[in-house]
């Protein structure tokens, strides 16, 4: 069971999806995380078990090593293929016996920016390690974002941002935010933000990568 | 004003893939045939119209060092202390635009909707360098124009560089016609299509164009940031 579970985790580290898929090349004619994630249920393994010792795993170590600059955004989506191969498997589990993931988590990018990429990187990220995203999309305004925290109490919000123009937008609904619900956590992230830009706005949480998100969420959820 | 327009097909542009990938931030010659595999299909499916287009319109532009703004015509911009040094000794400033067009903006776009984000990704990837690539024909074709002429120009530089404000595309834009290039600019100073670029080239007898200016710019995530050589090796994982 336990090498069942390192293959899994070796599958969505390196983004092998399926036996006839072609990457990666030292991978080829292998069983990917869409057998392997079928093999486990069948054995009768949980899908929660599958999820936290396969899944999660793998994740993690694409999470570490993009921050290391050891791999980069196509590998990281790659396993985010193998990953939505695999949860293609239990989501319906996790649906049918209502359990709780591990928390939520609302994404957008602010009101004004159509930049998606490191939307998709940090939604797909955090959704790998168990949380449920809702992703509002680009362009989000202040009352969006409200209205969605409202909606899900004790859910984090993510704002990303790629220009300076937009910065400021971040700042407006951030304070909007705040004035509404002061309980609600903010994280920011984007390339013109940083730690000052965030402690200046009253923002909770600043991160250069994905992988700082979920390590926030993970010490929340803790 | 004197206008410039070019149009160009993607198969003019004469791709490199391993260019691309370094953009991606693989190591020159480590692309890996997957990634390969979809530009590959990518640019065959692009269309043969010539969708990428660009173009500038030369004026004559008012320096000041003190205040650190350039004038033009009625706009007054503020790019910042680094760029007006970079720019020093402008005497005209050609006010460019370019975009890749429409097509690959909305391919990007509806292929990341549609939950294919690798293949997204790589469009969009593939967007910036299209646009870059049509950017460094229009320069060259600019270069050579005010050399004939005994001047110079400079590197490009756009709103969003150093301390230049993106918001000032509105009055950058406002020196061109209505439309050029087939861009617009949103309420917060996006241009739609989104993979499109504009900017300032300085124009005069003594101004210098520079190999790289990264070190310049605290966009330290930039895909376009130069890379010494030994920080080009492939990683180890």
């Amino acid at each position: 069971m336990n090498e069942l579970f390192s293959q899994l985790a070796t599958c969505i580290e390196f983004g092998k999806i399926n036996k006839t898929a072609p990457f990666p090349p030292n991978m080829k004619d292998q069983e990917g995380s869409h057998e392997i994630t079928l093999q486990l249920l069948n054995q009768g393994v949980s899908a929660d078990d599958i999820l936290q010792k396969a899944l999660i795993v793998g994740m993690e170590k694409v999470g570490v090593k993009f921050r290391e600059n050891k791999v980069f955004v196509p590998q990281v989506l790659m396993s985010a293929k193998a990953m939505d191969a695999a949860m293609a498997h239990l989501k319906p589990i996790f649906a049918e016996n209502n359990t709780m993931s591990k928390g939520t988590f609302i994404i957008g990018t602010v009101e004004g920016d159509l930049h998606d990429i490191g939307k998709n990187l940090v939604a797909m990220m955090v959704e790998g390690n168990g949380y449920e995203v809702i992703d509002l999309g680009t362009d989000v305004k202040a009352e969006t974002f409200i209205a969605a925290a409202d909606q899900h109490p004790g859910a984090v919000l993510g704002l990303s941002a790629l220009l300076t123009t937009t910065m400021n937008n971040m700042e407006k609904i951030t304070k909007a935010i705040k004035e509404h619900n002061q309980e609600v956590k903010i994280c920011i992230g984007g390339a013109p933000v940083n730690q000052e830009f965030c402690d200046r706005i009253g923002a909770d949480s600043y991160n250069p990568d994905p992988q700082g998100v979920v390590e926030f969420l993970n010490a929340r959820a803790s | 004003m004197s206008l410039q327009l070019f149009q160009f097909q993607l198969q003019e542009m004469e791709i490199d893939e391993d260019q691309l990938a370094q953009l991606m931030g693989y190591p020159l010659g480590a692309i890996p045939d997957e990634i390969r595999h979809i530009i590959r299909a990518e640019i065959e499916l692009f269309p043969t119209n010539k969708e990428i287009q660009g173009g500038y319109a030369l004026f004559p532009c008012r320096m000041d060092y003190e205040q650190n703004t350039i004038g033009i015509g009625n706009q007054e911009f503020f790019p910042g202390k680094k760029l007006m040094h970079l720019m020093k000794a402008s005497t005209q400033m050609a006010v460019y635009t370019c975009t890749a067009g429409r097509y690959i903006s909305e391919r990007a776009r509806s292929l990341m909707a549609s939950g294919l984000l690798l293949e997204g990704y790589i469009v969009d990837v593939l967007g910036s360098t299209l646009v870059e690539a049509a950017m460094d024909r229009i320069q060259q074709s600019l270069s050579d124009e005010v050399h004939r002429i005994g001047l110079s120009a400079t590197n490009r530089y756009s709103p969003g560089y150093c301390d230049w404000m993106v918001v000032e595309q509105k009055s950058l834009f406002a020196l061109l016609p209505k439309g050029f290039c087939g861009i617009a600019l949103s309420e917060s100073a996006l241009m739609e299509p989104i993979k499109s670029v504009s900017g300032f080239i300085g124009i005069g007898v003594g101004v210098k164009k520079h190999a790289h200016t990264c070190d310049q710019c605290t966009a330290t995530q930039c895909i376009y940031r130069y890379k010494k050589p030994e920080e080009r090796t492939a990683p180890s994982e």
